[in-house]
């Protein structure tokens, strides 16, 4: 380590006792624990950190607090991560971003140079003609300027979320915040205090050392642990969202926070001014300097200037004298001489004090080696002074980010040289620095207040008043001005004058958008991109306003401000998508499934087997023996009440009335426009008792949907259970089927006494079930319902008992073909958001007739008056033809040179049974009408021909299914 | 033929967790322990413990005068939605003005069914045993509400959300009854979701409870805070 280090004194974070080695730019560095990268750095006598985002020039620490652009590096595959805040560890690759072949030697500093061709906004005016070449031009200038690189292959982060309540917020864990935070907790409320830092005390942390005063922060922090208040450090809120719902983000977890009240005590933060150089490297803030110093014991240099509108810029000073480095100059723009301890010291050491004057330029390579020192009325003369670094403490920013976003109003302060707040929304109240200049007692003081009225929760005028009193412009004070009113320095030189150091926008390039229109705030930020890098307008933001507001003519509360919007501070995307939750739904025998090799398929919410390693031989099994599949997804609603029927007929285009206790009948759900919702079977269990089934993934939409109507006026004394998860459901099918299931149940199956289309409550191996005899595949079949806790039992007894018949499982996708066999239809499948059942080819189940009103009737007899244009159809190839898939076009060849589309696939599959393809696809109906009529299929490179077909492929007439 | 069995929605997670298991005399299969008694009532006094209570019994009433049913079953009903009733082996949480759960033991559920249904008989009230239909997770532990303001936005505190009291909410992205039932000084929450998504829930848990030290307890640990 280099001797940059001071020795070792109180308030210091870094442990002397632990060095650490970690790599920066192909070099090994050491460092101590509790070290930041950048201070590590700046101890090594480091200057160079990152490089510039537009011109790539070199660039070094500025405010240290995690504001601006100027540390960024990558570390490991995080990009853009801020130095002056990532603490160091054993080992770890620290790499400069935007900058190449290394830091110190960056080629595409030579943009630098044809700065003058690329003026703001160029990407706007030039590299547009030819327009075939844009691509080339934008990859390169995306390459040429860049924050880091993104490993795509980096595995996904652990990222999760938590709620928060909290009576009373508190954000920020300085004086202010303390103070407020303990005194609304003392109250009684239930508080949260949240600071982004890993210590409270705000700017007690990097202040001089006071014992008094940390004293007084470790009080505040027992008092908050007594009245049981909750503490977040290192959690930055990032958010205010309406009715004081906060996001904050913690390392990679993000905090959805209510609050009752939000006391903002988010203090203030140091500003750059603009002059010439004003983002060399060893430029620092003066906030910059005392962190380094008391919080890292380490010196930014050995000779420095000191440039200050205020009296903090003399606390800097005498600290950096305390600390044996040499002040060449300290200047202060204010004329009025400083009297007090610091200024004593300043003195007490000889150092050349120049009031009336500031600087105007910075000068040096690789940091600082000179700077110009301007008085800033121009009627003196100007001094060069030769040192390595600069700390500047000329203008304070109040953090009113979140305050704004609460729908505080902004007003600028000619007197302060700074915004304040006014017009604050209910339950928000501002305490310390935010709210202006003020002093240490004052902030102590404005806490406890701000604290006090937030959990007293009232909000009435009297609180209001109060909480008026609490606001800047009446505790603000004059004498206390921090900021400096200077817009810019007087010009010095050539070099650039950076306003925007996330996005390299000059002064100059302000008035040159302001000159050619772009002269309101929002235009100008939009147009020259100041205020729109990682800092978010902490650095340029005031700057630009003033510029823009000198330029146009207005005064800086006509220009305005830009709106602020969440979040604060750059949070990774990681952290927004927070933790992966995708609920899957598993039927009661997956583990089964999973165990017997099953791949798996997603099927809207639910996981499901697509098949057991050959679709086709479950299909030959269904055909010729017995297959046993899992439909526990298909939705299960129980009806219950006098008025059920009715409402079935209200909801469904069939006829219900006259559906007899046992019997079971084929739904189609429509809305109001005759569009198909839904469909399935329904089971009159009793007069006022029905089991309703819909598809699988259209369950909780179609429950919705009867509720709705239900709860509308439609279900006089109904009442819908959803036994979608209650029960699990099989269907073993096949023309053995029965064989199986007759040894396990008492109930007589013979068609005589169970017939198709019948429903039967009854014992299956020992287990309660009811069980529909429907046909969906066109064998003989039932569909097994039994409580979900036996479902694992039921179907391994159901293997079991069919072991002797060649019994196998089959999955969804020989589901798909056994249906398609038969020509039934899938909703949603070969139904979309337009298809009416009569074009559906599913007249027969449309009753016009009926006497009960229904959803879709006056749509459906229009259509079946004027008849469907577009009919589903069955077709058949007479050969295998793997080429036909799901969504290819049918095509007509006119006279044309393009054919013309005139249909679709919706289902297409090789039939192992009927050994050809067939399926089921969307003609016009004058050529669906007509069996045996030929059509083409537009498949890559060529031509298939398909026949029409109408009814099922297979058993037409369905005497398998009713055997 | 096998005896009928019954499985738990999260019995797959539970053994996967190494759980001795064990067979009710209603048939459910349960996951008896995990790490042993004494440590497992350390976890659940110390941090979180997590327990799968799948088998107890849940019934769901419909009505409007759920109430009087209640009332006259059990001698007791919660008076407003959101309040929880427990009389001896049951608890009644009313939902909405027309919807009541009740929850049993394994054992009294089918008597609880047969009482409330006999009660009912006559009236326009509709009773379902949705036992099969339900996982029910029990968390409990000091750092329960921690736990859970990780996968659940309402508010734990007990101020807020008091023993005794029910909630329909979202947790981790699904449908959610959650019921707090303090076991003496510890908070206790039942989770009671759709049993097709007690696996997800469980394991949702499991990740999200890993930094208050949750560990499963087995269903003899449950039995004991129970008293």
């Amino acid at each position: 380590m280099t001797g940059r280090r001071i020795e070792a004194r109180d308030g210091q974070v870094v442990e002397r006792g632990q060095p650490i080695k970690f790599r920066f730019d192909g070099r090994t560095y050491e460092g101590y624990s509790g070290d930041t990268v950048a201070s590590a750095l700046t101890a090594a006598g480091v200057s160079i950190l990152s490089r510039s985002f537009k011109y790539h020039r070199p660039r070094g620490l500025l405010c240290g607090a995690g504001h601006c652009p100027n540390c960024l590096v990558q570390i490991g595959d995080e990009p853009s991560v801020r130095s002056c805040k990532r603490v160091i560890e054993e080992g770890m690759d620290v790499r400069p971003q935007n900058a190449w072949p290394s830091l110190d030697n960056d080629v595409m500093a030579l943009t630098e140079s044809i700065s003058r061709f690329l003026p703001v906004g160029f990407y706007y005016k030039i590299f547009h003609r030819p327009r075939t070449l844009w691509p080339a031009f934008e990859h390169i200038l995306r390459n040429a300027a860049g924050l880091g690189v993104i490993d795509q292959n980096t595995p996904e982060g652990d990222y999760d979320k938590q709620y928060l309540h909290a009576d009373v917020v508190v954000v920020g864990g300085g004086p202010a915040g303390l103070s407020a935070a303990v005194s609304a907790a003392e109250a009684g409320a239930r508080v949260l205090l949240i600071d982004e830092n890993p210590q409270l005390g705000g700017h007690l942390r990097f202040a001089r050392p006071d014992s008094r005063l940390s004293e007084k922060v470790a009080d505040c922090r027992q008092r908050l642990e007594q009245a049981g208040a909750q503490v977040l450090t290192n959690t930055a809120v990032v958010g205010w969202y309406q009715d004081h719902w906060l996001s904050a983000v913690c390392e990679q977890r993000l905090f959805k926070i209510r609050a009752g009240a939000v006391v903002v005590a988010t203090g203030a933060f140091e500003s750059p001014p603009v002059f010439a150089g004003n983002d060399r490297p060893r430029v620092l803030l003066g906030t910059a300097v005392q962190r380094l110093l008391h919080m890292y014991g380490v010196t930014p240099g050995e000779r420095g200037v000191v440039v200050t509108a205020n009296d903090a810029g003399w606390a800097v000073a005498a600290d950096l004298i305390a600390a044996g480095v040499e002040i060449a100059a300290l200047v202060d723009e204010r004329e009025a001489p400083m009297i007090n301890a610091d200024a004593h010291a300043v003195q007490a050491a000889g150092v050349n004090v120049l009031h009336g004057y500031t600087i105007g330029a910075a000068r040096g390579k690789r940091g600082v080696e000179e700077v110009t020192l301007v008085p800033t009325d121009g009627s003196a003369p100007q001094h060069v002074v030769r040192c390595d670094f600069v700390s500047l403490s000329t203008t304070w920013v109040p953090s009113t980010e979140l305050a704004t976003m609460a729908g505080a109003r902004s007003r600028y302060d000619d007197t302060l040289a700074e915004m304040q707040l006014e017009d604050l929304p209910d339950g928000l109240y501002l305490a310390g620095r935010v709210t202006g200049p003020c002093t240490a007692e004052q902030e102590w003081t404005q806490g406890a207040a701000a604290g006090a009225a937030a959990a007293s929760g009232d909000r009435s005028p009297s609180t209001d008043q109060a909480r008026t009193d609490l606001a800047p412009n009446t505790l603000a004070t004059t004498d206390l001005r921090r900021s400096s009113p200077l817009v810019s320095a007087p010009v010095v030189g050539s070099d650039k004058r950076i306003v925007c150091f996330c996005e390299d926008v000059t002064d100059t390039d302000i008035e040159t958008a302001i000159s050619e229109g772009f002269d309101r705030i929002e235009l100008l930020k939009r147009y020259s991109t100041v205020g729109m890098g990682p800092c978010q307008g902490r650095m340029c933001g005031l700057n630009s306003i003033r510029l823009c507001a000198r330029a146009t003519g207005h005064s800086v509360q006509e220009t305005g401000r830009t709106t602020g919007r969440p979040p604060v501070t750059p949070i990774s995307l990681g952290a927004l998508a927070g933790q992966k939750m995708d609920p899957v739904q598993l039927s009661a025998v997956h583990q089964w499934h999973v165990d017997a090799g099953a791949r798996l398929m997603v099927a809207g919410p639910w996981m499901r087997p697509e098949h057991y390693g050959d679709p086709a031989e479950e299909v030959r099994a269904v055909r010729e023996a017995v297959g046993l599949i899992d439909v526990s997804p298909l939705g299960k609603l129980k009806l219950t009440g006098p008025g059920v029927a009715t409402m079935l007929e209200r909801l469904y285009v069939n006829q219900w009335q006259d559906l007899g206790r046992g019997r079971v009948r084929y739904g189609i759900m429509c809305n109001d426009e005759g569009v198909i919702l839904d469909d399935g079977v329904c089971a009159r269990l009793s007069d006022q008792e029905w089991y309703v089934s819909t598809t699988s993934t259209g369950a909780s939409g179609a429950l919705e949907w009867m509720e709705w109507w239900r709860q509308s006026g439609w279900g006089e004394g109904v009442h819908i259970t959803d036994l979608t998860e209650t029960h699990a459901a099989f269907n073993l099918t096949g023309p053995l089927a029965r064989r199986v299931l007759q040894p396990i149940t008492s109930r007589d199956l013979s068609h005589r006494k169970f017939p198709y289309m019948r429903a039967r409550r009854t014992q299956v191996a020992g287990v309660e079930c009811l069980l529909l005899r429907i046909g969906f595949t066109g064998e003989l079949g039932y569909e097994i319902h039994c409580p979900a806790g036996y479902g694992r039992y039921l179907w391994e007894t159901l293997v079991e008992a069919g072991a002797a018949h060649n019994l196998r499982p089959f999955g969804v996708e020989a589901q798909r073909i056994l249906r398609l066999e038969k020509a039934h239809f899938i909703v949603g499948q070969d139904t979309d958001a337009l298809t009416d059942p009569l074009s559906a080819d599913a007249p027969w189940a449309v009753r016009l007739d009926k006497e009960e009103d229904f959803l879709g009737r006056r749509a459906l007899s229009r259509i079946s008056a004027e008849g469907p244009k577009q009919r589903l159809v069955g077709f058949r190839t007479g050969r295998r033809a793997d080429r036909l898939i799901e969504g290819l076009q049918i095509v007509q060849q006119n006279d044309r040179e393009a054919p013309e589309i005139i249909g679709w696939i919706s289902s297409c599959r090789f039939s192992p049974t009927l050994q050809e393809t067939l399926g089921l696809c969307w003609l016009p109906a004058e050529l669906a009408a007509q069996a045996g009529a030929t059509f083409q299929i537009h498949v890559e490179g060529g031509l298939e021909e398909a026949t029409v077909h109408h009814g099922p492929f297979y058993d037409p007439e369905g005497e398998r299914l009713r055997g | 033929m096998a005896t009928p069995f019954l499985t738990s929605p999260l019995e797959a997670a539970w053994l996967h967790l190494g759980a001795t298991m064990k067979q009710s005399d209603g048939g459910w299969r349960l996951p008896a322990s995990f790490a042993g008694a004494a440590s497992e009532m350390n976890v659940a006094k110390q941090a979180v413990g997590i327990g799968d209570e799948s088998a107890r019994g849940k019934l769901l009433l419909q009505g409007d005068k759920i109430g009087h049913a209640l009332r006259q079953t059990y001698g007791a009903a919660p008076g407003h939605v959101g309040e929880v009733v427990r009389t001896h082996s049951v608890e009644t949480a009313l939902l909405r003005p027309d919807r009541a759960h009740v929850g049993t033991t394994e054992a009294s559920h089918m008597e609880s069914f047969a009482a409330l249904t006999s009660s009912c008989e006559g009236t326009p009230l509709t009773i379902t045993d949705v036992t099969h239909g339900r996982f029910e997770i029990r968390v409990v532990g000091p750092e329960a509400p921690s736990l859970l303001s990780k996968v659940c936005g309402l508010d734990f505190d007990s101020g807020e959300f008091p023993t005794d009291t029910a909630q329909l909410t979202s947790v981790a992205k699904t449908r959610q009854l959650i019921l707090r039932l303090d076991m003496g000084d510890l908070p206790a929450y039942r989770l009671i979701g759709g049993r097709t998504l007690g696996g997800y829930v469980w394991e949702t848990l499991m990740e999200a409870g890993r930094e208050f030290g949750a560990e499963p307890i087995g269903a003899n640990t449950l039995q004991t805070l129970a008293g």
